[in-house]
């Protein structure tokens, strides 16, 4: 009895959210907040439909958008928010799996354990990806001196060329590096390197074509 | 009316894209710690790039720092590009101690910081909190975090300020961006119709008048009206203005109970007209501004308004202050 209480007044809560989300106009604070106190009371309440599927989380992100971007389209005659959402998200899992079914999918579904996958890509059965490759020899080479002639002022020896090749794979920490250059504190080191290193290092990713190529690749 | 604590966050899933992604991305490290970090900040960034999609913030990723393969070999980078404000950083949460570790090589163009904490096995993130304070190297500990909402106060808050379009400039016959001639974006009956409101015919040489398509629609479709405003010189030397609202080329009448004030600069309402039922234009009485006095003209359609800012300021010769 006290269950079906606490859920009227969730449901009552939540149809009011809504409401008011509806009353002020998109991309408002306003509307924002109460949306994102939907989703919050909802996940909360452990009323949320789940199914042990690896697109769940997926079509749930999907749900979550619907309601956020059409909170219109609840219709507080027809049934308690919960339903309409519970409603939108079995519906759309069982649009899912039946687009799988049709797909025939023969691929093991991507059930990826975080620390498990670890163990599999130790560096030594990894060759050297090409972009890393060819960044490091870039580095290395400095054919017109523009890495070597961004140094901390004072200190021609303590400069981008150098800053790179520390930080890239295999990395030396900030400590170190400022250890090695008997530095008192990594400050001008770090400094100098998101301020003059990094754009650097940017613009030839630009000029290689790096960040297209990365889309290219995608898997 | 909560009877959740929303310094507890809000949970999200982590979907197979996300993890395909930031697998995509680990894979190209070499060390399993650059693995792993590439990992937990690539899901962070997603997390947060997920609840801006849900909240129609604009945020882009491929100009996000986190996106550039050369940047994730050079540094602990989990950051995302908001267009309009910067870059957010999105942090991972260590689950063991409830911190946030901050790289010491923190670009200083970061605006804010969400704080993340990944249950990856639970495939579900949880968006802890915001913060605008923090330095490079720094250990923020959850406590020390916002509620995470206060990223929506922030972006509220801070949203650029539209520019004033220059009067005096529109008089040179220069248009800002969205302006164009009235001809345009009205048909000759209602420019005519316009016209023979615009003024005294003693200013009608000097008169310049300018439009701009406004779009008011909401959920019952686009709803577009045309604003006219027409500065002209006075004797005096101040301008006397002239706004107008107009439908948009082919309708013949104004949607009902569209409203069109004069603000004042301090945004106090000044001057307020409203359609009726059958209104082919409607008009704000004939002002004068003076060189002190910027202006705002609001539009409005039941909950949506925009307003347009101008200024009466001669020009300036302004000197870009470029930081090299």
């Amino acid at each position: 009895m006290v269950n079906e209480r606490t859920n009227d007044n969730l449901d009552q809560q939540l149809s009011q959210l809504i409401v008011e989300a509806c009353s002020f106009p998109s991309k408002s604070f306003e509307r924002r907040q109460r949306l994102t106190q939907v989703v919050q009371l909802v996940q909360h309440s452990g009323k949320l439909w789940y199914e042990n599927t690896p697109f769940y989380e997926e079509v749930l992100q999907k749900t979550w958008l619907h309601v956020c971007r059409n909170p219109e389209a609840y219709d507080s005659s027809r049934a308690g928010v919960i339903t309409w959402i519970n409603n939108y998200l079995r519906f759309r899992l069982k649009d899912k799996r039946r687009d799988l079914w049709q797909e025939q999918q023969h691929r093991v579904s991507t059930n990826i354990n975080l620390e498990d996958d670890l163990i599999e890509l130790l560096p030594a059965s990894q060759p050297i990806p090409p972009i890393l490759e060819e960044t490091l020899q870039w580095i290395e080479q400095d054919s017109d001196g523009e890495l070597r002639g961004a140094h901390l002022r004072g200190c021609p020896e303590i400069n981008c060329q150098i800053l790179l090749q520390r930080r890239f794979p295999p990395e030396v920490s900030w400590e170190a590096i400022a250890e090695e250059f008997n530095l008192k504190s990594t400050a001008g080191i770090t400094a100098l390197y998101h301020r003059k290193c990094l754009p650097i290092l940017r613009q030839f990713g630009q000029q290689q074509g790096y960040l297209e190529n990365d889309q290219k690749t995608g898997k | 009316m909560q009877n959740l604590k929303t310094s507890e966050g809000l949970v999200l899933p982590i979907t197979q894209e996300m993890l395909q992604k930031a697998e995509q991305f680990a894979q190209q490290q070499t060390s399993t710690s650059k693995h792993k970090q590439v990992i937990h900040n690539i899901l962070a960034v997603l997390t947060v790039y997920q609840y801006l999609v849900m909240m129609d913030v604009l945020a882009d990723l491929d100009s996000s720092d986190s996106w550039n393969p050369l940047l994730r070999y050079a540094t602990n980078v989990a950051d995302l590009k908001v267009p309009g404000f910067g870059h957010l950083e999105c942090r991972p949460i260590d689950l063991q101690t409830d911190q946030c570790s901050l790289p010491h090589d923190l670009p200083d163009n970061r605006f804010g910081l969400i704080g993340v904490q990944l249950h990856h096995l639970e495939r579900r993130a949880r968006l802890r909190g915001f913060t605008t304070h923090f330095e490079p190297g720094q250990t923020i500990a959850v406590e020390e975090l916002q509620p995470f909402t206060q990223l929506l106060s922030y972006l509220s808050r801070y949203e650029v300020k539209p520019s004033l379009i220059s009067l005096p400039q529109v008089l040179r016959g220069e248009l800002s961006v969205g302006w164009q001639r009235v001809e345009a974006l009205l048909g000759t009956q209602q420019w005519n119709l316009a016209m023979s409101f615009m003024g005294t015919s003693e200013t009608a040489a000097r008169r310049i008048t300018v439009a701009k398509l406004l779009n008011l629609g909401i959920q019952l479709g686009p709803e577009s009206v045309v604003l006219l405003i027409s500065p002209a010189m006075e004797q005096g030397g101040e301008l006397g203005i002239r706004v107008q609202v107009h439908p948009s080329r082919g309708e013949r009448y104004l949607p009902q109970e569209l409203a069109l004030t004069l603000l004042a600069q301090s945004g106090k309402m000044l001057k307020k007209v409203l359609s009726g039922t059958t209104d082919n234009f409607i008009q704000l009485p004939y002002f004068k501004c003076d060189q002190d006095e910027d202006f705002g003209i609001e539009i409005s359609l039941a909950d949506v308004s925009i307003t347009e800012f101008f200024t009466c300021q001669p020009e300036l010769t302004i000197n870009a202050d470029f930081m090299g």
